[in-house]
């Protein structure tokens, strides 16, 4: 009679211990089951959080005497100019560009020019040869510009700047309506030298400014005028000019670091000229109480694993004393040890086999409840924020970006949990409260992994004790 | 040849106290022998060394000219040798037929039919039969191995007098008709006067009655 004939004739005799077993093979896999699931969810979650919120680093000009370009200017009338020989240029981000993992860019400088057009007043008093003082806002892309992309402006008519342009300009339909302007009309600005652009795009406000809020004349949406970068070199003739800064958007803010130490390396530019610095809080903030997850789940899946192990052990070591009877009749017929061992084997694994199956529903009925409860008890209590995290991400505007993981359990059945994360921008709060914990094969075939590796080292373990003897010094004991 | 020899065994669970010594003697098949002795005088040991369930502190046994020690105990057992105890040995969770089987190189059913029992009894759990029904599985598990030997420890120790007699004879038999060598360790002169050749363990050495 072979090993598994006699496994399977004790297993389906010996329906009490079969039945114990079963159950307590059902719970253990149950708890490494869950822990495996959500383990695996929270690395899902994760990875969509980061794709959904991507990273930023900045490049700004660095004013101080360490940037070997700076310089500083006196009128002599006590205004002090502040500037570089060598600014942002558009060769300096196709650089930084060209590094992998960088997503997109927005590049903008604010310049001081006067024009002959009648400007929306601010609510700040300023003296009056300020009053038709605005910006025109050099930018790489329009449309691009955080401006645009965060929801203040929507372009109407027109076109976007989009970098490729001579002389153009974006204004608010508000100053294209107040000075008769449309498209194609032009409009003169005036910095070092005049510049006369073309208006190629008119945009309407979506998020006027505060009542409220104190806001000078050239601060206002309304008077933000959008040009190309040649215009402002027009505009300041021979003068260096570029960006004040860029923001780099990354596809994915875990590799945030070394995309950044492979930008710190590009030769092509002078980094003493420039600050550069990350932003990563938004991501570290929406994926803290996942990372304490994942990490709480990897220890309570070894932990559980060991414990598992351990019992499993000492329940197999009880049995396997009762059946040293068994095992010396086994021996004296010739049967040898590894096959005896191997019998005791094939015993558990035939009841593991069912049972870690079965953990599938057991896991998949309290796992979600379960990792959704450690989610909560991992988020800061005591906050506004105490059920979900309020992520806000500056833009300059202070709109909020929210980040929410939906709850999708009212999915019908079947279809795929691919969990997802989603950003919202329209400032309201949403949560991070609700994760959705599916069962799916890898995890099971973990899952079977861990549970066979437990069972052999468990078989053996608790056979040791037994195996040890000589056939006659068992047939002693059973005497 | 003899199917089995021992030649100078030493055995002693306690210093200076040796249960066996220097013991030689051979044993040849289509014979049924009989070891005789009080309890403690070493039957058990002596069969459980024949029977490679242990390994003496000195000298050899051979089967068939081959050290058992050399072409491993397991083997031995499993091919050479089938036992018979006092407490019939048998596991719990199997019907008779399914303990014959264990190590059976023959047809099961057959071997308990002869043995006496019947097609039902040979399909119920073997610890629902009496003791005399459980000994001849025992003894059908020998037979159905198909060993040149069986050894038997007090085979009808536990049975009264008439299922020991059918016992005894079922052995001779063995050792006549199948041409087995049948080594029978036993306090009973009973039984010991159906053997063929009666042995007397005696302060650890045997001697020919």
């Amino acid at each position: 009679m072979g090993t598994i004939k006699r496994a399977y004739l004790y297993v389906t005799r010996k329906k009490g211990k079969s039945i114990l077993l079963f159950f307590i093979l059902l719970i253990m896999a149950t708890f490494v089951l869950t822990g495996l699931s959500i383990e695996k969810v929270s690395q899902a979650e994760q990875k969509n959080l980061r794709e959904a919120l991507g990273g930023e680093f900045h490049i700004t000009v660095e004013l101080s005497e360490s940037n070997p370009y700076f310089r500083e200017t006196d009128d002599g009338e006590g205004n002090v100019e502040l500037g570089t020989e060598f600014p942002i240029t558009q060769d300096v981000i196709n650089a930084v560009m060209s590094t992998d993992g960088i997503k997109s860019y927005d590049a903008e400088t604010k310049t001081f020019v006067s024009t002959d057009l009648d400007v929306f007043p601010g609510n700040v008093p300023m003296k009056a040869e300020f009053n038709n003082l605005v910006y025109a806002r050099t930018v790489a892309d329009t449309e691009n510009s955080s401006f645009f992309q965060s929801g203040i402006a929507k372009l109407i008519e027109g076109n976007h700047i989009t970098g490729n342009e001579s002389n153009v300009a974006v204004i608010s339909k508000d100053l294209a309506d107040a000075n008769s302007l449309g498209l194609g009309s032009f409009v003169s600005l005036q910095a070092d030298r005049t510049v006369d652009v073309k208006v190629i795009g008119i945009y309407e406000i979506l998020t006027p400014d505060s009542p409220l809020a104190n806001i000078v004349t050239y601060e206002k949406a309304e008077n933000q005028i959008f040009t190309d970068m040649n215009t402002l070199q027009d505009l300041f003739g021979d003068k260096p000019v570029g960006f004040d800064s860029a923001a780099f958007t990354v596809y994915d803010p875990a590799q945030l670091d070394s995309i950044i130490s492979e930008v710190n390396s590009l030769s092509s530019v002078d980094w003493r000229a420039f600050t550069l610095t990350t932003n990563d809080q938004t991501y570290l903030d929406a994926a803290a109480p996942l990372q304490k997850l994942q990490s709480l789940m990897s220890s309570i899946i070894w932990g559980i694993a060991l414990v598992s192990a351990v019992i499993l052990s000492l329940i197999l070591t009880m049995w396997g004393r009762s059946r040293i009877y068994e095992t010396g009749i086994l021996l004296s017929l010739g049967i040898g040890k590894i096959k005896i061992i191997g019998q005791y084997l094939a015993e558990v694994l035939m009841v593991a086999v069912i049972a870690l199956g079965c953990s599938y529903f057991t896991s998949s009925a309290f796992a979600g409840q379960f990792a959704n409860g450690l989610l909560q008890q991992n988020i800061p209590a005591g906050e506004e924020q105490a059920a979900g995290v309020d992520i806000t991400r500056k833009d300059g505007y202070g709109d909020d970006v929210v980040v929410s993981i939906k709850d999708d359990s009212v999915l019908p059945s079947g279809q795929d949990a691919a969990p997802e994360a989603e950003v919202l921008t329209d400032g309201t709060k949403a949560d991070t409260e609700q994760i959705r914990v599916t069962i799916e094969p890898y995890n099971m075939l973990q899952l079977y992994f861990i549970g066979i590796t437990v069972i052999i080292l468990s078989v053996g373990v608790s056979s040791l004790s037994v195996m040890r003897l000589k056939p006659r010094e068992i047939l002693s004991k059973m005497s | 040849m003899a199917v089995l020899e021992m030649k100078k065994i030493f055995y002693a669970y306690e210093k200076d106290r040796p249960v066996l010594s220097n013991v030689n003697t051979q044993f040849d098949a289509g014979k049924m022998y009989a070891i005789l002795g009080p309890s403690g005088s070493g039957k058990t040991t002596l069969l459980s060394l024949i029977g490679g369930l242990d390994t003496p502190q000195k000298g050899e046994v051979f089967f068939e000219g081959r050290n058992i020690s050399q072409c491993g105990l397991a083997a031995h057992r499993k091919d050479h040798v089938s036992l018979i105890f006092q407490s019939y040995n048998l596991i719990d969770y199997m019907t008779p037929i399914e303990n014959v089987a264990l190590t059976a190189k023959k047809d099961v059913l057959p071997i308990l039919l002869r043995l006496g029992l019947t097609a039902g009894e040979a399909k119920r759990n073997v610890m629902k039969l009496s003791g005399g029904q459980q000994q001849r599985v025992a003894i059908a598990r020998a037979l159905a191995s198909d060993t040149p030997v069986i050894l038997a420890d007090e085979p009808t120790g536990n049975l009264d007098e008439d299922t020991a007699g059918e016992i005894t004879d079922i052995l001779k038999e063995s050792a006549h008709e199948l041409n087995k060598c049948v080594i029978v360790a036993t306090h009973s002169n009973k039984l010991a006067a159906q053997a063929d050749v009666v042995l007397n363990l005696k302060r650890g050495s045997l001697y020919t009655a």
